[in-house]
């Protein structure tokens, strides 16, 4: 039997329903992108991400099912007993594993709150290895959907050459955040 | 009047309780050993009630003494039990107040000397307990204790007591005598014996069958739970779903226990015009079976709220029973439910008090909690309950931090998951 307090019977997913989506779907793909600051507990998770504890334990359940989440350790203080968790392998391989593996568009996924702090965090590290390379560079123009649409395809490109220069034996680890939006409405 | 309840301990630790009777003819006498799924590890989860099963059986080829002793005590009339628990197993005998003797002469004996079983019996009384687990983990009985898994974990009183079908297999006969020699001792039991003996009677039958119980050390137990609570699912296939709300709440030693149980009846009760039950089952006929329940515990309880429903309906079962949870910590509770409450509750204590039976097992809970109470006295506290004070109870209970879930079925639960929240 597993360590795990209770069971998750993931055969209450219908069989045809793929795990990435079903993930994708529900609160996990915030969890991960939590879990990318290190180990939390389920009441950490839950305080942050603003929703009940026992939803937490539903999706970290769903999360180590498919072994994208593990149990790091536990802490008892006057008998009671409380888990941390945290990602399985590099924070990397978890969401580009989700993205490789889904349907779905993760970065379409990402909440609006995520992403700013993903964005936030690469900004911080601009100035902490300012010996690095690094970008950071925004502007704003003018100009029709039909020419943007093929700026965005040639960003797709350069997105994808980015991927390719991946070196798992690397110690280090960059990130590449691309946002082409629409600068309009912003008083919504 | 005097409600004597009386304790006393043999030299080697064993500590006895009578409640003597007066108008009965009968007698039930029982031992209570502090040993239930809690004191289990993971492995051997499921063995104290093998155990019970094993010590129990009067057919024991290698135990003479207690075939006759059992033999002679039915032809009597004398009928006996036994219970495992999270947190006990408990043997009792009840008959006419003559059989008294004999009672106590087969507690000893299952209790001191039922400790060998052939191979034969060992492995037969596996397959009982198997088809026993074959029935429970097949059925929605099996929610109770999942909601009691959810909310402590797999350990401590979160532990299932029947064990998994796979540990019942896996059990041998070295590791019930194991557990047998750690926990079967004096200082870790108590013999109760309620109803129409003498005190003399009861302390010379007991001393000499007690008194030759050689005084061991008792394994040792430290409990730990999870400090919030889990969730328990399971995907059954087919047109209805057992789903169960539940709760962390004070133990059986609080005084707020009567409180919790007055909530219990408010929101569950099926029998009375609960808030749940007319919500869910009269005013939209969405559950025929509904209810509510408090196990507790010595250093802790459950509530919880269950309902067996169609799938279709479970989304609007959970919004009402959230809905009606909220609300029961903001609406003051009004006399006549309060009253209804305690009356219900007064009846059934009134009831325990009617049947030695009944009150055996709530003094031997006591004794095994090392707490006595009467059941008189317990009526006397169900009658102080103070209406005012239910609001701040029921928010100090009805938190997210103390909820979860278990649910047996087949559900959308990303749909569901997303109502299992109060407002706090």
């Amino acid at each position: 039997m597993s360590e795990l307090p209770v069971t998750y019977d993931m055969n209450s997913r219908k069989g045809s329903e793929g795990l990435n989506s079903d993930i994708l779907e529900g609160k996990s793909i915030n969890i991960l992108i939590s879990l990318l600051d290190g180990a939390k507990t389920p009441s950490q998770l839950a305080k942050e991400l603003s929703i009940s504890i026992v939803s937490v334990q539903l999706y970290l359940k769903k999360l180590l099912t498919i072994n994208f989440v593990k149990i790091c350790n536990k802490e008892i203080v006057e008998n009671r007993v409380e888990y941390y968790y945290s990602l399985t392998s590099s924070n990397l391989e978890i969401l580009n594993s989700i993205k490789e593996t889904s349907n779905h568009n993760v970065d379409e996924k990402i909440s609006t709150e995520h992403f700013v702090k993903l964005t936030k965090d690469m900004l911080r590290n601009v100035y902490a290895f300012n010996d690095r390379p690094h970008k950071a560079k925004a502007y704003f123009i003018k100009a029709d959907d039909t020419v943007m649409k093929e700026f965005k395809k040639e960003l797709d490109e350069l997105f994808r050459k980015y991927q390719q220069l991946e070196d798992k034996e690397s110690v280090s680890t960059y990130g590449f955040v691309s946002l082409l939006a629409p600068y309009e409405n912003m008083n919504d | 009047m005097i409600y004597d309840i009386l304790t006393f301990y043999l030299e080697n630790g064993l500590n006895v309780v009578f409640h003597k009777i007066h108008h009965v003819k009968t007698v039930s006498c029982g031992i209570w050993i502090n040993q239930g799924s809690k004191h289990e590890s993971e492995e051997l989860n499921g063995i104290s009630h093998l155990i019970e099963h094993l010590k129990m059986n009067g057919e024991n080829d290698l135990n003479n003494e207690l075939r006759e002793t059992i033999n002679n005590l039915s032809l009597n009339g004398v009928v006996y039990n036994a219970t495992t628990t999270k947190e006990f197993t408990s043997y009792y005998f009840t008959g006419l107040s003559n059989t008294f003797a004999d009672c106590i002469k087969a507690l000893a004996n299952m209790s001191m000397h039922n400790v060998k079983f052939s191979k034969n019996m060992f492995e037969n009384e596996k397959q009982v307990v198997l088809e026993e687990a074959n029935s429970f983990y097949s059925s929605f009985n099996q929610i109770q204790e999942r909601t009691g898994q959810a909310l402590w974990g797999n350990q401590d009183v979160g532990r299932i007591i029947l064990g998994s079908k796979e540990n019942i297999k896996s059990f041998k006969i070295s590791d019930v005598e194991e557990v047998i020699e750690a926990s079967y001792t004096p200082e870790n039991s108590s013999i109760v014996i309620v109803g129409n003996v003498e005190y003399e009677t009861v302390v010379d039958v007991v001393n000499e069958y007690f008194s030759k119980w050689e005084d061991k050390s008792t394994r040792e137990y430290v409990e730990t739970v999870n400090k919030y609570p889990d969730i328990f699912l399971s995907n059954t296939k087919g047109n209805s779903t057992a789903l169960s709300i539940g709760f962390k709440v004070p133990s059986f030693l609080d005084t707020n226990k009567h409180y919790v149980e007055s909530l219990a009846n408010i929101l569950g009760n099926p029998a009375s015009h609960s808030r749940l039950c007319k919500e869910i089952r009269i005013n939209r006929g969405l559950a025929y079976n509904l209810g509510a329940f408090v196990n507790l515990y010595q250093n802790r309880g459950t509530l919880g709220f269950t309902v067996v429903c169609s799938n279709t309906n479970v989304e609007e079962v959970i919004r009402i029973i959230m809905h009606e949870i909220n609300m029961i910590k903001t609406d003051e509770i009004t006399p006549e439910e309060m009253n209804r409450a305690q009356k219900v509750m007064e009846t059934t204590t009134l009831l325990q008090l009617d049947n030695v039976n009944a009150q055996l097992k709530f003094l031997g809970k006591c004794a095994a909690y090392g707490s006595i109470f009467s059941l008189e006295q317990e009526i006397r506290m169900i009658n102080k309950l103070d209406r005012s004070k239910m609001s701040n109870i029921a928010n100090n209970i009805f938190k997210n931090e103390n909820m979860t879930l278990a649910l047996i079925g087949d559900c959308d639960i990303d749909r569901l998951i997303r109502l299992i929240k109060l407002e706090n």
